[in-house]
C-alpha cells in the first residue's frame, strides 16, 4: 500500500529535477549578446557579428568560467549605446568607466588598461606639441565616439573644434587628406589601422597618452546577465591571479608610459 | 438682361449662336475634365516614379546615417530631399522607432486646403532602409508630397487649356452665327418686312418676292407657299365678309325679337353692373315706372337713395352667391316711393363683354301681401279665442271634478245621517234596558245590605236581569250589523277598489243606507236577484250608481204624496250582468231623454239639482265598470235604464284603478 505511493512520489521528484536541470542547460545554451565598436586588433571583422579577436576570446573565457557563452556584435558606438538603451544587448564587450552610463551598466573589475593617444600628420604639423588640453586649441580634432570620452566631455567647455568620425579607419583617411589636424583614438586601434593607410609613414603619435582608461566588461542592468556580475569578477580575479589574463593582451601593453 | 433674353428669343441667329456656344462649351468642359483627370493620374504616376528614384538615390547614405546614428549626415540627406518644392515632409525613422530626422514644410491653411489634401495629395511614400555592410535593417525613410504646388500646377495647366478652348469655341460660334445670318436670317427678315406690309383682312394682289439666289432652296419654297396662302386668304376673306353681313343682319333681327319679348313682359326686368350699380338694360315695364334709366345708378332711380341698397351691396361679384353663375336669389322689398311690394329674383349672368352682371326681375306682390296681412290678423284673433276657450274648458273641468267630489261627500253625508238614524233605535233600547237593569240592581243591593232580601225578590230580579240582558244583546247586535253595513258601503264609496261581493246583499246594504231618505216617501224598492250572484267588481261605483238612480226617481219621478214602485230586475247573460232599473213615475220628455247623460243638464236647477248625477252614473258604468247604460221612457210613463257590465272586471283597468282579485286581496278593508 505504502510502496506504490512512495514509488509515485519518487517518480515526481525525479521528473521535476530533470526539468529543472534541463532548464539550466537551456539558459547556458543561449549566448549572452555583447556589442562593441570596432576595436582592431582586439576585435576582428567588420560591422555585424564579430569573427574573432583577443578581446572576444578573453571575455568568452571569463564567461565560460561562469558556465555561459557570449556572442559579440560590432556596431558603431552610437548604435551600441542605442541598442543598450533599448534593451537589445546584455552588455558591452569592453568599455572604460563612464559616469553617464551608470544607469545602464554594471562595470566589472578592470580587465586591462587602454590608452587614448593623439595622432597627427607631420607634414602639416611638424612641430606639434601637447602640454595640456589648452594646447589642442586651434586644431581640428577628429574624434571617434567611444574612444575618447574624456575629450568628448571637455570639448564644449574648452571650445575645441571637433569632428566626429565613424571609425578609426575613416579618421586616419581624413587625417591623411588633411581635413582634420589631429586624430584622437584608442592607441591599440590606431596602431592596428595605420598599417593599412598609405600615408601612415607621415603620421606620428604623441608619445604621452592623452588619457588612460581601465577597460571593464559592461553588463546591462536590465539583462539577466547582471546576475553574473559576481561570478564574472571572480573569474577575472582568478585569471589575474593565475596569469592567464596576460596572455590575451601582449599587444595591448602600454608602450609609452602613463599619461 | 431681360432685353438680351427677349432679343435672343426673337433672333434666330442669336439663338443659334447661343446654343452653339453652350453646346461647344459643354462639350469642351467635358473634354477638359477628362483631360484634367488623365493629367492628374499621369502626374501621380510621374510623382510616384520620381519619389522611387529619390529613394534609390538617397537609400545608401540614409541607411548609413541611421546605422551610425549620424544626425548630421541624416540632416544633410533630409535637407537635400526637402529642397524639392513638391515634397512637404521628409522623415528618417530608425529601427528603434524613433524619428531620427524630420523636415516639414509649414503652410497656411485656407478654405480649399482640406479638399486639396484629400483629392490631390497621395499617401506618404515609405522606403525601408538596410545598411548593407552589416546587413541590418536600420529603419525607413518617409516622404510626403506637398499638395499645394501639385494642385497649383494642375490648376494652371487646366485653366490655360480651358481658356484657350473658350476662345476657340467663341470664335467658332461667331463665325457660325454670321453664316447663319447671311444665309437664313437676313432673307427671312426681308420676307417678314414684305409680309408686314400686307393687311391680313385685305391681302389684295400683293405678293412676296423670292430672295435673290434662294429660288430653288427652302426659302424659295417658303415664299411660294406664303404667296399661295395669300391667294387663298384673299378668296376666303371675301367669303367671310359676305357671311358676316348675313350673320349681322340675323343677330339684329333676333335682338329686336328679344327686346320685343322683354318689353311685352309686365314684370320689371333690368340688368345692372354690381361693381358700380350702373343700369345696363331695362324693359318696357321698367320704363313705364321709372323711365329709360340706362346708364344711371339703380338705387337712385328705383329707391331714390344716394347709397346702394343692402341686398345689392351684399351681392358683389366676389360674394359666393354671385359667383355661382345661374343660381337665383330672391328677396322681397317694399318700395316706399311707389308704395308697392316686390319679390325680386336675382341671377348672375355673363354680359356680352365678359363681365358678370346682375339680372333682376321684380314681381309686384302688393295684393298678395295685403291678403297675407288680413289672413295673419284673422289667425291671431282665432288663436286668441282658442286660448280663451282652452282656459274655460280647464276651469270647467276643475269645477266638474270639485262637484263630483262634492256629490260623493254629499252622498256619504246622507249615508251617515241615515245610518245614525237607524242606529239610534237599538242604541236607545239598549240604554233603556241597561238603565232599567241598573235600577233593579241597586234595589236588590239595597235589600241585600239591609238583610231584607227575599228569595222571591231575588228570583224576580234574576228574571228581570235575564230579560234586560236579552234586550241588550239583540239591540246591540242590530247596531253592530248596521255599523258593519255602513262601514262596508262607506269604504266602497271612498276606496274605489274592486273586490268579491254578493250583488243582492250589497244592494240591500245600499237600501239600508238610504232608508232614512226612503222612510219619508211612499215609494217602495224591490230587488229581483239571485242570492248567490257573486261579482268581482267595484262595489263603490255600483253603490253610487244605485243611489243616484233611486234618488233621481224619488226626487223627480214621484210626487211626495203619491205611492210608487222602484224595481231592480237583475240577471246574468254569459259573463255579463244586466240590471234593469225601472220605476212607474212620470217619466221624462224626449228632449230630456236626449240630454239625460249630459253634464250639468238638470230639470231642477232651482231646486238644488246640479245636473251631474246621471253624467257621473254614465261615466261610472262605462269607465269604472267597463259596461254600458241606456235609458228609455215609455209613453205610458215611468223610466227604464238598462245597465250591462262584466261579472268579473279585468285585472288592470285603463283608468288606473287597482283591481283586487281572489289571489290579490289588495288593501285591507278597515
Amino acid at each position: 500500500m505504502i510502496f506504490p505511493f512512495f514509488r509515485r512520489f519518487l517518480f515526481s521528484i525525479i521528473l521535476l529535477t530533470t526539468l529543472c536541470l534541463g532548464q539550466g542547460n537551456l539558459r547556458a545554451d543561449i549566448p549572452y549578446v555583447l556589442a562593441t565598436d570596432p576595436m582592431p586588433p582586439l576585435v576582428e571583422g567588420s560591422y555585424g557579428p564579430a569573427s574573432g579577436g583577443p578581446a572576444i576570446e578573453l571575455v568568452s573565457a571569463i564567461f565560460a568560467k561562469t558556465g555561459n557563452s557570449v556572442q559579440v556584435l560590432v556596431h558603431p558606438w552610437n548604435r551600441v549605446l542605442r541598442m543598450l538603451d533599448f534593451g537589445r544587448l546584455d552588455g558591452i564587450l569592453l568599455i572604460q568607466h563612464q559616469d553617464e552610463l551608470d544607469d545602464l551598466l554594471h562595470f566589472s573589475h578592470p580587465v586591462f588598461t587602454s590608452h587614448t593617444i593623439i595622432c597627427y600628420d607631420t607634414r602639416r604639423h611638424p612641430n606639434f606639441e601637447y602640454k595640456d588640453i589648452e594646447s589642442l586649441k586651434g586644431y581640428t580634432l577628429g574624434l571617434i565616439p567611444g574612444h575618447s570620452p574624456g575629450i568628448e566631455k571637455k570639448a564644449d567647455s574648452h571650445q575645441l573644434d571637433i569632428e566626429n568620425l565613424p571609425s578609426i579607419e575613416t579618421g586616419l583617411r581624413t587625417l591623411g587628406a588633411g581635413r582634420i589636424d589631429l586624430l584622437i583614438g584608442k592607441e591599440i586601434s590606431i596602431a592596428e589601422r595605420m598599417k593599412d593607410i598609405p600615408q601612415s609613414h607621415f603620421f606620428s603619435i604623441w608619445p604621452v597618452p592623452l588619457e588612460s582608461w581601465d577597460m571593464h566588461i559592461g553588463i546591462a542592468k536590465n539583462s539577466p546577465a547582471s546576475a553574473l556580475l559576481k561570478d564574472i569578477n571572480r573569474a577575472i580575479e582568478e585569471m589575474k591571479a593565475d596569469g592567464s589574463l596576460e596572455s590575451y593582451f601582449t599587444i595591448t601593453q602600454p608602450v609609452r608610459g602613463e599619461p | 438682361m431681360k432685353k438680351i433674353s427677349l432679343r435672343m428669343r426673337r433672333s434666330l441667329s442669336l439663338r443659334q449662336t447661343f446654343w452653339v456656344l453652350v453646346l461647344t462649351m459643354l462639350t469642351g468642359l467635358i473634354t477638359s475634365s477628362v483631360r484634367m483627370t488623365t493629367d492628374y493620374y499621369r502626374d501621380q504616376e510621374f510623382l510616384k516614379e520620381h519619389i522611387e528614384q529619390l529613394f534609390i538615390i538617397s537609400e545608401a547614405s540614409a541607411a548609413q546615417s541611421l546605422y551610425h546614428l549620424d544626425i548630421r549626415q541624416g540632416e544633410r540627406i533630409a535637407d537635400g530631399l526637402f529642397s524639392l518644392p513638391i515634397i512637404g515632409r521628409v522623415r528618417l525613422v530608425d529601427d528603434f522607432g524613433m524619428v531620427f530626422v524630420q523636415r516639414e514644410r509649414g503652410r497656411t491653411d485656407h478654405a480649399l486646403t482640406p479638399l486639396i489634401v484629400k483629392v490631390i495629395q497621395p499617401a506618404p511614400f515609405r522606403h525601408a532602409l538596410v545598411f548593407t555592410p552589416a546587413n541590418t535593417a536600420v529603419g525607413y525613410i518617409e516622404i510626403e508630397l506637398d499638395a499645394h504646388p501639385i494642385f497649383m500646377e494642375l490648376f494652371r495647366r487646366s485653366a490655360l487649356a480651358m481658356m484657350m478652348d473658350f476662345i476657340q469655341y467663341l470664335t467658332m460660334a461667331a463665325i457660325l452665327a454670321y453664316i447663319f445670318y447671311r444665309t437664313l436670317s437676313r432673307p427671312l427678315l426681308r420676307m417678314t418686312g414684305e409680309i408686314a406690309t400686307i393687311h391680313p383682312s385685305r391681302p389684295g394682289g400683293q405678293r412676296i418676292t423670292i430672295p435673290h439666289g434662294n429660288e430653288k432652296n427652302e426659302l424659295g419654297q417658303l415664299t411660294e407657299t406664303i404667296n399661295d396662302i395669300l391667294s387663298r386668304l384673299q378668296t376666303l376673306n371675301q367669303e367671310l365678309e359676305q357671311r358676316v353681313e348675313e350673320r349681322t343682319a340675323d343677330l339684329s333681327r333676333e335682338r329686336e325679337q328679344l327686346l320685343s319679348i322683354f318689353d311685352s313682359i309686365d314684370e320689371v326686368i333690368y340688368v345692372t353692373d354690381p361693381s358700380n350699380h350702373e343700369i345696363l338694360f331695362v324693359n318696357q315695364a321698367f320704363k313705364e315706372l321709372w323711365g329709360d334709366a340706362t346708364g344711371k345708378k339703380c338705387h337712385e332711380i328705383i329707391h331714390g337713395r344716394q347709397i346702394p341698397c343692402i341686398h345689392c351691396t351684399s351681392l358683389t361679384p366676389l360674394s359666393p352667391e354671385f359667383s355661382r353663375a345661374g343660381a337665383p336669389e330672391t328677396h322681397e322689398f317694399f318700395n316706399p316711393s311707389s308704395q308697392n311690394w316686390f319679390r325680386c329674383l336675382n341671377r348672375s349672368i355673363r354680359w356680352p363683354d365678359g363681365r358678370m352682371v346682375r339680372y333682376e326681375m321684380a314681381f309686384d306682390i302688393t295684393l298678395q301681401k295685403d291678403a297675407e296681412n288680413i289672413l295673419k290678423e284673422r289667425s291671431d284673433e282665432l288663436e286668441k279665442i282658442n286660448q280663451e276657450l282652452t282656459d274655460s274648458i280647464k276651469a270647467l273641468q276643475s269645477a266638474r271634478e270639485q262637484l263630483v267630489q262634492s256629490e260623493k261627500m254629499a252622498s256619504l253625508g246622507s249615508l251617515v245621517a241615515g245610518i245614525s238614524h237607524e242606529i239610534n233605535t237599538p242604541i236607545g233600547n239598549s240604554i233603556t234596558a241597561a238603565t232599567f237593569l241598573s235600577e233593579k240592581t241597586r234595589h236588590i243591593l239595597h235589600l241585600f245590605s239591609g238583610n231584607e232580601l227575599r228569595q222571591s225578590d231575588f228570583r224576580a230580579f234574576m228574571d228581570t236581569a235575564k230579560e234586560a240582558t236579552e234586550i241588550l244583546q239583540s239591540n246591540l247586535k242590530r247596531a253592530a250589523d248596521l255599523i258593519a253595513s255602513f262601514k262596508q258601503v262607506a269604504v266602497d264609496q271612498t276606496s274605489n277598489q274592486c273586490r268579491h261581493f254578493r250583488l243582492k246583499a250589497h244592494l240591500e246594504d245600499i237600501l239600508l243606507s238610504l232608508s232614512p231618505r226612503l222612510r219619508h216617501t211612499r215609494q217602495k224598492v224591490f230587488i229581483l236577484c239571485r242570492e248567490d250572484l257573486m261579482l268581482f267588481q267595484n262595489p263603490g261605483a255600483i253603490s253610487q250608481i244605485v243611489t243616484n238612480l233611486i234618488l233621481n226617481s224619488v226626487t223627480h219621478a214621484f210626487d211626495p204624496q203619491n205611492e210608487g214602485e222602484i224595481h231592480f230586475d237583475i240577471h246574468t247573460s254569459g259573463d255579463m250582468v244586466e240590471i234593469i232599473y225601472r220605476d212607474n213615475g212620470r217619466g221624462v220628455s224626449p228632449q230630456t231623454l236626449r240630454h239625460i247623460f249630459d253634464p250639468f243638464y238638470t230639470t231642477a236647477r232651482g231646486e238644488g239639482g246640479t245636473g251631474l248625477g246621471m253624467h257621473i252614473t254614465f261615466n261610472l258604468v262605462t269607465q269604472t265598470l267597463k259596461g254600458s247604460i241606456s235609458c228609455e221612457s215609455p209613453e205610458n210613463g215611468g223610466i227604464r235604464f238598462l245597465i250591462r257590465f262584466p261579472v268579473s272586471i279585468e285585472q288592470e283597468q285603463s283608468d288606473g284603478l287597482k283591481t283586487v282579485t281572489p289571489e290579490n286581496t289588495g288593501a285591507e278593508i278597515p
